[in-house]
């Protein structure tokens, strides 16, 4: 409750809640985009790669302002993405192989430049650090506000360009052909995810923000086949997860945010895999045993109709060992007897044979699509 | 010093480089970045059990924790949860988080911190030294020595097979190499690789060791045999000016070695002889140069020793025919005067033998 009360009324707690959920929001729409496109790497190439746009934004600058710095990381992001364009394009080196050259070039020479600034004379502390792996407690209200324009703009992008993005990320020849321009709507995309990125590096840092685009959205696949209500649920648990996971950080043992939220992330992803409505392992595996059901039902079912059929006196009872034998098999065959005489489609006499009922009769029929068709 | 330093840089970077140059043509060049990350926390609590870098303990710990991460991402693909690329990008994260975090809880008392996780210490191997034979030597340096020799052993036994699963996992199963013990082969050898670089890399840079070299060298040759020794000449190059760079402005020795592989991979994207940037441009222009060429040759013949040829011929009117700008139209003229294929005689172009032969089709009279 202690923590509730801070968050509202403590003014680090209130910045970094607020901070954390607005990125969250941002980060995880335009994650799901990202994953669905098959670009789940691209933002950590991104991300590394603004790197040395922070460093070279201070060398030049010397201005501790975190807006300029961010400046800087936006220029180099953007140079990043568009050289990773250009080598898929132009060479026989693949996109894995173009996100791995330039994520390791640029962020190289961003450890180089740092490095390098960290042993300038009156530079000792220029708080570069932070944007390696976070720190939340950092945000002021001016970075709110910043972050808060910024996802408004993306956030408001999306839901403009939500036909045109959607139909791009599904079939992107159908786009061209029904006259949207591919390059032009990519090159919205990109921005978009460089501005995200950019806004976040100050809180989660270069090397994890990209767990902030890809986590919630694969978390998010594992709850719904709709485009429109993955992006919602996948904004959510970003949000949700940066807010928890930034503080934390920041009420704690002052540990790096970036690694905490990409945590809380992981518990998200974790329930999802197990649990998700429409994917997740255990809600599959209930799917897979419910089928196996039936289908053992339907052939016990069937089997008998057979037996009766091929007999004279259509009540004929028949002991588990025969219809195991008509089925194939004999695991568990008992149960499933059980079960059918329990819904009232079996007959069962005193030495444990079966023989089907009126109302099994009438579900074979309606098995086999009606009397007619199979009728001798 | 500087010697020592340099040559644990080269080993490194070569070691790197053998399991670099079957991945990045596997295209799974962003395991070993996946890789290189999810080996922290096998490092860091192999670490605590004897507070020592220079135990087995963080090695077998890090190629456990690789492995956690390989064999999940791929039963996370398998399992059609999520996409491949998403698989791994959902896995690591996880287990480099618990290592910093980790490393940020002990950071006050052992000797590790986040500096040493991101930049590699190499410019403090060669005060941790261990005696062979009658001298002593670096201790990361023996071990990246190791390395590389195991690496190189693998890669010369195993390159016939290595080669066809990577171009080919179908036909090297059917020629009864099993695609998916060389997968897992490579996979051992790439975090293997990786725990060794550690210490003197850092944990990201890994990467760039492993696929820079290696996709540059993939810009200037198309066999794989070349593509292997000059990912080895490239490793060893940026090492050496990366030390020197670093020693001269003092900064940090892993970032300015990948910036210098950076460096060559820029030049390689534009000077390389097959497909670099400047000969395709060269290759375009000469097509452009040849096309004009024949199509005013073309011109010429149609028009040669008819009535209309004094007007056909002339400069303006080629000018007016095709509308390439002046100074094009005259360079290419110009080209054809000097190779002899077209004669001017008064202001009026005609076509010679030897430029009638050029355009290689009956000439029509």
């Amino acid at each position: 409750m202690s923590l509730l009360y801070e968050m509202i009324f403590d003014y680090t707690l209130r910045n970094v809640a607020l901070g954390t959920l607005l990125l969250g929001l941002g980060a995880g729409a335009i994650g799901s985009f990202m994953t669905l496109r098959g670009q789940s790497l691209i933002g950590d190439a991104i991300a590394h790669a603004t790197l040395p746009g922070v460093a070279i934004a201070y060398l030049l600058t010397s201005a501790k302002d975190p807006s300029v710095l961010l400046i800087g990381a936006a220029i180099a992001g953007v140079l990043g993405i568009g050289a990773i364009t250009v080598i898929i394009r132009t060479t026989k080196i693949d996109s894995d192989g173009a996100n791995g050259i330039i994520l390791s070039i640029f962020f190289g020479l961003g450890l180089l430049l740092l490095t390098y600034i960290q042993k300038l004379p009156k530079s000792s502390q220029a708080g570069l650090d932070r944007f390696i792996f976070g720190q939340a407690a950092t945000i002021v209200a001016k970075d709110v506000v910043i972050i808060a324009i910024v996802q408004f703009l993306v956030l408001t992008t999306l839901v403009l360009f939500f036909k045109e993005f959607k139909s791009s990320t599904f079939d992107p020849q159908s786009t061209t052909v029904m006259g949207f321009n591919q390059k032009i709507i990519d090159f919205i995309f990109a921005a978009l995810l460089v501005a995200v990125i950019v806004v976040g590096l100050q809180t989660v840092g270069v090397i994890l923000i990209s767990a902030l685009l890809v986590a919630p959205a694969a978390a998010a696949r594992q709850w719904t086949h709709s485009l429109k209500t993955m992006v919602i649920l996948s904004s959510l648990f970003s949000g949700i997860s940066g807010m928890i996971g930034s503080l934390i950080s920041a009420t704690g043992m002052n540990l790096p945010t970036g690694p905490m939220i990409v945590l809380v992330l992981t518990l998200f992803i974790a329930i999802s895999f197990l649990f998700g409505s429409k994917r997740g392992v255990v809600n599959k595996k209930i799917a897979q045993i419910k089928r196996n059901r039936t289908f053992d039902q339907n052939r016990i079912l069937l089997a008998l109709d057979t037996l009766a059929r091929s007999h004279e006196e259509s009540d004929l009872y028949h002991s588990s060992h025969t219809i195991g034998l008509m089925v194939q098999h004999n695991q568990g065959i008992k149960r499933v007897l059980k079960q059918l005489t329990f819904s009232g489609l079996l007959l069962v006499d005193e030495e444990s044979n079966y023989a089907l009922s009126r109302k099994g009769e009438e579900f074979v029929a309606s098995l086999k699509g009606g009397e007619g068709l199979y009728a001798r | 010093m500087q010697g020592e330093i340099i040559v644990i840089a080269i080993l490194s970077s070569i070691a790197c480089a053998i399991p670099g140059v079957f991945l990045l043509l596997k295209r799974m060049a962003l395991i070993s970045d996946a890789i290189s990350h999810s080996i922290l926390p096998g490092i860091v609590i192999g670490f605590l059990v004897k507070q020592s870098l220079n135990t087995p303990y963080p090695i077998i710990g890090a190629v456990l924790s690789a492995m956690v991460m390989v064999v999940v991402s791929e039963s996370l693909h398998r399992s059609n949860l999520v996409k491949g690329d998403t698989a791994i990008a959902v896995v690591f994260p996880p287990l480099f988080s618990v290592g910093v975090i980790l490393v940020s809880i002990f950071a006050k008392n052992v000797h590790l911190d986040t500096d040493a996780v991101l930049l590699g210490e190499l410019a403090f191997a060669p005060f941790d030294r261990m005696a062979i034979f009658n001298t002593t030597l670096p201790k990361s340096m023996v071990k990246m020595a190791i390395i590389l020799v195991l690496n190189l052993i693998v890669m010369i036994v195993l390159f016939k097979e290595l080669k066809v699963s990577t171009f080919d996992p179908v036909l090297s199963k059917s020629l009864g190499f099993s695609p998916s013990f060389l997968h897992y082969l490579l996979m051992f050898m790439t975090s293997i690789t990786a725990v060794g670089a550690f210490d003197s890399v850092g944990a990201i840079l890994v990467l760039a060791f492993m696929i820079t070299p290696t996709a540059t060298a993939l810009l200037l040759t198309n066999s794989l045999f070349l593509m292997v020794i000059i990912a080895f000449i490239l490793a060893t190059g940026s090492s050496i000016l990366g030390v020197l760079f670093a020693m001269k402005i003092d900064a940090g020795i892993s970032g300015s070695i990948t910036t210098v592989m950076g460096l060559f991979f820029i030049l390689a994207y534009l000077f390389s002889p097959s497909n670099g940037v400047v000969t395709r441009i060269k290759n375009k222009m000469r097509i452009k140069h040849e096309y004009a060429l024949s199509i005013i040759l073309y011109h010429l013949m149609n028009h040669c020793e008819a009535d209309d040829m004094e007007s056909e011929c002339s400069y303006g009117h080629l000018m007016d025919q095709f509308s390439y700008p002046q100074r094009y139209l005259k360079k290419v003229v110009h080209s054809a005067v000097a190779r002899g294929l077209v004669e001017e005689h008064n202001g009026v172009f005609h076509i010679t033998e030897e430029g009638l032969k050029s355009t290689s089709l009956p000439v029509y009279k």
